[in-house]
């Protein structure tokens, strides 16, 4: 055996070819923990990347702002063909029987591109509550028109006046009184997105004799029913809806417990916008770090400064936590776990994280960002209404806290 | 393009396997059992916490646990990273049993195993498995610490010897350790980076020196050590000559991630939520204050996404044909430093004046671990490169800012 060095004065042990005693333990045989995406997830990845690069252009964000429709229907059309909108429903209606996590995936790309479209209202928390709350007859007639992007619904959870920190707890205002053969309801909604052009309207009320809550499926077109177009900082076409003695018949009354769906309904929009809010906070990352290599001052490129860089490194550090919590909290929801805790625990990061992402952004480009003829305040606008939406940071620790015992 | 087809392919998944989840059982159950009443963790339970924790490894390598991950030739078990993981996380849960030789399991042996020559790994490996040697590593230097690439301790070719002079600088546990891990210059005309080598230093040659050096959070694991005329031969350098620094990026990389401190952090908020259950402030329990809830809701959310990240370079790690980014490493530590750092302000903030009892104090509430915790949080942005060193590596190496 070759000499090892052991000192001047040592006794020259030379070390013993044998390995510790004690049981070794097998190596594991079945599937490890993996949190990197599988192969089908980065399929889906690249698909909606390459998909998007293509059919969603800034320009078309842009347009889609001020935009009556809010979303162009051939896009809608297209999302449709690659089984997009029928990714988490269930096969038997149409659907790719997938979960909200390869749903993630793909609205975490719409984030990025900012693609203009009802996706989450219709598929993330319209559809996905039908699956889970409708009746069997209920889910015939809606999720396939769904997946097949010929039924755009809105979902109308959140009473006017009452915001309520962006979660919905045990206020419904909504009456629903019964009749011979279903329900008239009256009531003031807010937020309700994209209801404008929805096909359908999936409205939160409480039945005026019990005082029990329930879903209604109300079409948008029904007498009585009046959409109120909101002007907001994202340009995201949030809606008011006003409900004046609508008549509603009992099959389009959901038999699933309201305060369960509605629960799952707000995880799976709390999800979904911190999926968007990355893929923005993405996008934003990549925009200020090009900018920091070409912007030219004090006659080297901005991003030689630490002011600068620091900032970037800082968006690269929030933007890659906000993505993993966002799929721990994705993922457990599609396993079928209680995932209040996860879902509560991201939204809480993300949308501090990506506020700060979103400012330092601001900060690297000085004041060409604050140009709305540059793609700076596009994203920044849609990640301070994510913020609000489905809950705020501080909402959601409280959340956390309580979900922790305190 | 293909449309959107049914399940076929599987999903990433952040679910232990049932045998790792098992494992992670036995080791808490383990635990339970064998740490002494007296045990508070590493460096505050005194001379008898050192030699524990030496009983401990020794313990731990008979079990295959101390370094499981490592291949058989080397004293190790083949298992899987994630064991390890579950390990390290067990670790720091029970304020790191094992002293100072995380050191070797987490970022030594794995160095020595790539640069190595056969004879140093079997020699070093096998010690390091058996958990009967210390280490510590003699980088910094009074005058370069973030700007380690321009150390100026120098060894110097004199036959098939080097000889050694120079002085490094906040050396953990230089005293116990009997080797040290140096870096040296060995090329005085070479551009910084190219100029350095590693040496394996036996900590008792003659011309080593040690002085403590009393550190904000006590004990005395914080030293100088001072080499005149330290004279060793060809074979304890580590790695090609001059080519030291690809050894260091080596290190680094290791050592960044190689402490699960979110699993500490997690220990502190836990301690606090306990705490503010028990405690009242002003007529009502201190678990209903509006702002101590969303503090610790805060560190528990980067807890969970400092954790995540970690989960995330493993996989990577564990994973055929994947590699980390050439800053991964750096941007997941500056989450778990941060986190380190909140968490253990948020103990001081919930324990409030209390909270300013030390170790040792009667009424300290846990025995003053949580002010421990603070003094120690202090660290954790500086050590192994400070948080803005993490920050270049990610817009430079990470981001290809331009330096």
């Amino acid at each position: 055996m070759a000499q090892v060095y052991l000192g001047d004065d040592s006794g020259g042990d030379a070390g013993d070819p044998e390995g510790p005693g004690g049981d070794t333990r097998p190596g594991a045989s079945e599937v490890a923990m993996d949190i990197t995406l599988s192969e089908q997830e980065r399929m889906l990845q690249e698909q909606a990347r390459s998909f998007l690069a293509k059919e969603a252009p800034l320009e078309l964000a842009r347009a889609m702002e001020h935009d009556a429709r809010g979303y162009p229907p051939a896009l809608w059309k297209k999302m449709a063909e690659l089984g997009w909108l029928g990714i988490p429903l269930p096969e038997a209606h149409g659907g790719a029987g997938l979960g909200l996590l390869e749903l993630t995936i793909i609205i975490e790309e719409m984030g990025k591109a900012l693609a203009p479209t009802p996706l989450i209202p219709t598929v993330a928390l319209g559809a996905m509550a039908v699956a889970e709350g409708g009746s069997e007859e209920q889910q015939r007639r809606i999720l396939p028109r769904v997946a097949g992007g010929e039924l755009v619904l809105s979902v109308a959870y959140m009473e006017h006046g009452r915001p309520d920190l962006g979660w919905v707890r045990d206020v419904v205002a909504t009456a629903a009184h019964k009749t011979k053969d279903g329900y008239t309801v009256t009531g003031q909604k807010q937020f309700a997105q994209y209801a404008h052009v929805a096909d359908m309207l999936l409205v939160l009320a409480q039945e005026a004799a019990s005082g029990k809550p329930l879903w209604l499926l109300v079409d948008r077109n029904a007498p009585g029913v009046t959409v109120r177009h909101l002007s907001t900082t994202a340009a995201d076409h949030q809606c008011h809806v006003e409900l004046k003695n609508v008549a509603v018949p009992s099959q389009d009354a959901l038999p699933g417990d309201a305060w369960t769906l509605l629960e799952r309904m707000l995880q799976r929009g709390a999800i979904a916008t911190c999926a968007a809010m990355t893929g923005g906070a993405q996008r934003m990352l990549e925009i200020t770090t090009e900018y920091a290599k070409t912007r030219v001052q004090f006659g080297r490129p901005i991003g030689t400064f630490q002011a600068v860089s620091h900032r970037c490194a800082d968006m690269a550090v929030e933007t890659e936590g906000a993505r993993y919590i966002t799929y721990e909290a994705a993922w457990a929801y599609s396993q079928g776990r209680d995932a209040a805790l996860d879902v509560s625990t991201a939204k809480a990061y993300v949308s501090d994280a990506v506020r700060e992402v979103m400012l330092n952004g601001h900060q690297a480009h000085g004041a060409i960002g604050f140009s709305e003829e540059h793609p700076v305040p596009l994203y920044s606008r849609r990640a301070k209404m994510g913020e609000a939406l489905f809950g705020s940071a501080s909402l959601h620790r409280e959340r956390v806290a309580r979900l922790l015992g305190m | 393009m293909a449309a959107c087809s049914p399940k076929a392919g599987g999903t990433m998944d952040f679910a232990w396997t049932a045998e790792d989840a098992a494992f992670a059982k036995e080791l808490d159950d383990f635990l339970k059992a064998e740490l002494p009443p007296w045990w508070r963790g590493m460096f505050t339970s005194g001379e008898r916490g050192w030699e524990y924790t030496k009983e401990f490894c020794q313990k731990i390598a008979k079990k295959g646990w101390l370094t499981m991950a490592w291949p058989k030739e080397y004293g190790g078990g083949d298992a899987s990273l994630w064991k390890q993981v579950i390990f390290r996380e067990a670790m720091a849960r029970a304020g790191e049993p094992r002293g100072s030789q995380y050191m070797n399991t987490n970022w030594i042996g794995p160095t020595i195993m790539q640069f190595g020559t056969e004879e140093q790994k079997r020699y070093h490996l096998t010690r390091i498995s058996k958990g009967d040697v210390l280490w510590c590593q003699g980088f910094s230097e009074p005058n370069f610490g973030s700007d380690l690439a321009s150390l100026q301790t120098r060894a110097a070719q004199d036959g098939d010897d080097y000889v050694i002079n120079g002085q490094k600088i906040w050396t953990s546990y230089a005293e116990r350790a009997e080797f040290c891990f140096l870096l040296a210059r060995t090329n005085q005309d070479a551009p910084k980076h190219k100029g350095i080598s590693v040496f394996i230093v036996p900590m008792k040659t003659r011309g080593v020196t040690v002085r403590p050096i009393m550190s904000m959070a006590g004990g005395d694991d914080f030293n100088e050590v001072f080499f005149e005329d330290v004279r060793v031969p060809r074979s304890a350098m580590l790695g090609a000559k001059d080519e030291g620094w690809r050894v260091v990026t080596a290190v680094l990389n290791f050592e960044r991630i190689g402490l699960a401190r979110y699993e500490a952090a997690k220990w502190a908020v836990d301690e606090v939520i306990a705490y503010a259950k028990r405690s009242e402030t002003h007529g009502r329990s201190l678990a209903k204050d509006p702002l101590l809830r969303q503090r610790v809701a805060d560190v528990y959310a980067r807890y969970r996404v400092a954790r995540a990240l970690n989960y995330r370079l493993a996989s990577l790690m564990s994973k055929k044909g994947e590699s980390p980014g050439p800053a991964d490493a750096s941007l997941t530590r500056i989450h778990n430093i941060l986190m380190t750092r909140r968490a253990g302000d948020l103990a001081m903030e919930a324990l409030g004046l209390e909270g300013r009892l030390s170790e040792g104090t009667a009424d300290a509430p846990l025995a003053g671990m949580l002010e421990y915790e603070w003094r120690k949080s202090i660290s954790a942005t500086i050590a192994a490169g400070t948080l803005e060193i993490q920050k270049d590596q990610v817009a430079t190496r990470g981001l290809g800012l331009p330096r």
